[in-house]
């Protein structure tokens, strides 16, 4: 029966499985498990059925993954003859193993149970997952070959079936029918793809469409289109998609790697590009993919010298000429899309831009699934908080998460390995295994590169450890989580999640902390810009520095972007001329980037002031940061939770009375309270380390307790910090916020346009 | 029509689909068919794998009773009427 090649999802892939449409299955009288034999034009699979995905119902589609597609010389989207297979079960089966491969003690056993049920021929190469493939090359596992089989042909191999090991290494082996593995060019198949699906169909249908029908480009009157751009940031997957691309279409593959082509002598890197192309056009259909555009192909109003401006015009000839390119199809990959010049950006030439972005969360799952997918993983991994938590990776990031957890895994075995044995024991290698705890030690190694300029150690403050600011913390989890973990609320009701909040108040109430917190609880990236960190003494360069905040914001979005001080920056326009007015340019960015032109979605801004009266009222109305929180002087309420938390950990003797001193600590703020506590504990152990030896220090350390006395000590010593008179300003603040016009009246701060 | 996988154990090793009449549980273990024993008890599922010198069991529940198993060549599939 006919039916259409398609791709298997990514974590069926690599076990020899065929899922076939249900309806097809039943015409055929296949069940699970049956063998059936997949035919191409040259080429012949054996595989394994399995239910078809509900989405196929109907269709007359196998998905079939990239291995077995190689082995019947197919691409996806073909017809093949699809029949069930008469497979003899094997009497004895003689495998060849890699020659850099040293492996002690029986290993028939073993690899009996690792392809016990796979359909095998002679010439065959199998992957076999021996618990240490990460340790081969490309994260695959160990290939084998098959050298013999009796009975001849296609065979299973059960239980019953003789293992024996040949002399002859795998590479001497010479292949039967369907052997796996190209010659040359690179091993990936579209399944190694996680969370691109969308611009893999894109490339897709723009090099593999033309190729294999012509005609209904004929038909249309047109011509493919025949260049694409990839860009994106590094590690996302460029190379990698082209990679895939190469292997899967039956097409020649060129690559031109950047300065490979530049030489010392004149005209001869325009003739290195020239030859390129030519081959390519000799070999059509072929594929020319150029990695690192952006080194050969830059602005010629930038570049360097003449022999940058005549490789880029000699590119922009031969891509779209006088003479026509054929069939040959053009890849390009950089990271910096914005130096290319713009000749080249046009159609006819690179008509398309794909970009490649920072991968979300399902994305993130994708590529973790493929990279592990031979690992052997305990049971306790959990993939899904590992896509979580791991905001701002790309897929580069999470191949090294990958490859750490297995490294730390290695490492906890290696006492138990003899390196200076010639070959390690098949026990130890079957019993490795990743844990769970080996990913996490690997996770805290690793940065993730796409905020790697502004990235931010995320603090371990949750919201408990804020005490009281109830209201408050309500206010926060609305603006900045509930957009994330309700989205259809916010589709319902048409509303848009807020754009900013200003956190102001006296200084040490806790505006900062709140911070810390919205930042570990928040599923989202973080950035932070501490006060005037952004200022630079170039001119413009400040401004720039805004630009760069919110593009990194908006690449990784969700973030949240958390200005500190924010008054050092944003204050109002035309009040003084004394600096060169950088401060006024800087507020103005920041206007037209919190709400100008593009849009800003996903990305939510906190500031955090202790005057919001001097901030420019442009960037306080509506649109921008409109909702204003005061964060006020903690009543009474408010300073035993606070208390509560800094005492938490501290060993406090029963006399202590927390709602008694937070009656008597009237007027105190949050860091007030913190200093409070400090100051008792300091007290105690000055009275500990005194009365004691310092050899008995570390026995009778338990015996400390903090008393009321210590309390009382250290109340004479902290002072509030914030004044009635402050506090009665911050108020007034709150009064006129609340009122729907945010101008300030004249004459109170002398202000005056000028 | 929704395709789920099953918590607990490595990830590769259920899968179950939903169709309109009926949902299917199907897992794929690389051993031979005589050393698997699949029992189907009410609502749960219970499969033991005899690797030789390593007994593996492990249970799930299906959606309702009165499924069906086959098993071949290393698949085990699961159906039952939704």
């Amino acid at each position: 029966m006919k039916l259409t090649v398609k791709p298997l999802k990514q974590k069926d892939a690599g076990r020899g499985l065929a899922a076939i449409d249900r309806l097809a299955a039943k015409e055929m009288g296949l069940s699970g498990g049956d063998f059936i034999r997949i035919e191409g034009k040259d080429g012949t699979a054996i595989a394994r059925v399995w239910p078809g995905y509900p989405e196929d119902d109907g269709t007359g589609v196998v998905r079939i993954d990239g291995r077995l597609r190689q082995q019947a010389n197919v691409g996806i989207d073909d017809k093949v003859d699809v029949d069930k297979a008469d497979v003899k079960p094997a009497d004895e089966v003689t495998i060849a193993l890699p020659q850099n491969l040293r492996i002690s003690g029986n290993i028939g056993p073993h690899i009996r149970d690792k392809l016990s049920g796979q359909p095998v021929t002679q010439g065959q190469s199998v992957q076999i997952p021996f618990g240490f493939g990460f340790i081969a090359s490309q994260g695959q596992s160990v290939p084998l070959k098959i050298a013999k089989t009796s009975p001849g042909g296609t065979v299973v191999i059960n239980d019953s079936t003789e293992i024996t090991i040949s002399e002859k290494p795998a590479e001497q082996i010479r292949g039967g029918g369907g052997v796996a593995g190209s010659g040359d060019g690179p091993d990936v198949t579209y399944e190694d793809i996680g969370g691109l699906d969308r611009e893999l169909e894109q490339v897709r249908e723009m090099i593999e469409l033309p190729m294999r029908h012509p005609e209904l480009f004929k038909r249309l009157g047109i011509e493919p289109p025949k260049g694409v751009l990839l860009h994106g940031p590094p590690g996302t997957g460029k190379t990698l998609i082209a990679k895939a691309v190469a292997n899967e279409i039956d097409a020649s593959f060129h690559t031109i790697s950047g300065p490979e082509i530049m030489s010392k002598y004149y005209g001869e890197s325009e003739e290195q590009l020239r030859e390129v192309f030519e081959e390519a056009t000799e070999n059509a259909p072929a594929i020319v993919f150029m990695d690192e555009l952006d080194s050969i192909a830059a602005k010629r109003s930038e570049a360097g010298g003449d022999v940058e401006r005549r490789v880029v015009a000699q590119l922009l000839s031969l891509m779209d000429g006088l003479e026509e390119r054929g069939q040959v199809v053009v890849i390009g990959a950089t990271n910096r899309v914005d130096v290319i010049d713009p000749a080249l950006r046009r159609g006819g030439r690179f008509d398309r831009e794909i970009e490649i972005g920072v991968p979300d969360r399902d994305g993130r799952k994708e590529i973790l699934q493929v990279h592990t997918r031979n690992m052997p993983l305990s049971d306790d991994i959990d993939l899904d908080m590992y896509a979580d938590n791991t905001h701002g990776f790309v897929g580069a990031d999470l191949e090294s998460l990958a490859k750490e957890g297995a490294m730390t895994a290695l490492r906890r075995i290696r006492p138990d390995i003899d390196l200076e044995a010639d070959e390690i024991d098949a026990e130890v290698l079957e019993s490795l295994q990743v844990t769970e705890d080996d990913f996490k030690e690997a996770l805290k190694g690793i940065e993730p590169s796409a905020l790697r300029e502004v990235f931010v150690e995320v603090p371990d403050v949750t919201w408990e450890d804020v005490g009281g600011l109830e209201g408050t913390k309500e206010r926060l989890r609305e603006t900045i989580q509930w957009p994330l973990e309700y989205p259809e609320v916010f589709q319902q009701m048409d509303m848009e999640a807020a754009k900013g909040v200003l956190l102001y108040g006296p200084p040490g109430t806790g505006k900062t902390l709140l911070a810390k917190a919205v930042a570990n609880e928040a599923e989202s990236n973080f950035i932070s810009i501490k006060g005037p960190e952004l200022l630079n003494k170039f001119v413009g360069e400040s401004e720039k520095g805004v630009r760069e905040v919110f593009k990194k914001a908006r690449e990784n979005a969700p973030t949240v972007v958390f200005f500190d001080e924010i008054d050092s920056i944003a204050t109002e326009r035309g009040r003084n001329s004394n600096d060169s007015g950088v401060s006024e340019r800087v507020v103005s960015q920041l206007l037209t980037e919190l709400d100008g032109l593009e849009a800003l979605e996903d990305v939510v801004v906190i500031a955090t002031t202790n005057r919001p009266d001097l901030i420019d009222s442009a960037l306080l109305r509506p649109g921008r940061l409109d909702r204003h929180v005061h964060v006020p002087v903690p009543d009474e309420d408010g300073r035993r939770k606070i208390l509560e938390v800094h005492t938490q950990h501290k060993p406090l003797a029963d006399s202590v009375d927390l709602d008694k001193l937070a009656r008597r600590t009237e007027g105190y703020v949050g860091a007030d309270l913190e200093a409070l506590a400090r100051e008792a504990s300091m007290t105690a152990s000055r009275e500990f380390i005194r009365s004691v030896d310092r050899e008995d220090v570390a026995e009778s350390i338990g015996n400390v307790r903090v008393t009321m006395d210590h309390f009382e000590q250290a109340l004479d010593e902290v002072q509030p910090s914030v004044t009635d008179e402050t506090r009665q300003r911050y108020e007034e603040i709150e009064e006129r916020f609340k009122k729907s016009d945010v101008t300030k009246e004249e004459g109170e701060y002398g202000r005056t346009f000028q | 029509m929704s395709q789920q996988l099953f918590e607990g154990r490595d990830d590769r090793f259920l899968r179950r689909y939903d169709y309109d009449d009926h949902w299917v549980v199907a897992a794929d273990l690389r051993v031979s068919d005589e050393a698997v024993d699949v029992d189907i008890v009410g609502q749960t599922a219970i499969i033991v794998v005899d690797a030789g010198d390593r007994l593996f069991e492990t249970e799930f529940e299906l959606p309702n009773a009165g499924a069906e198993v086959f098993m071949k060549n290393g698949v085990i599939t699961i159906t039952g009427a939704q």
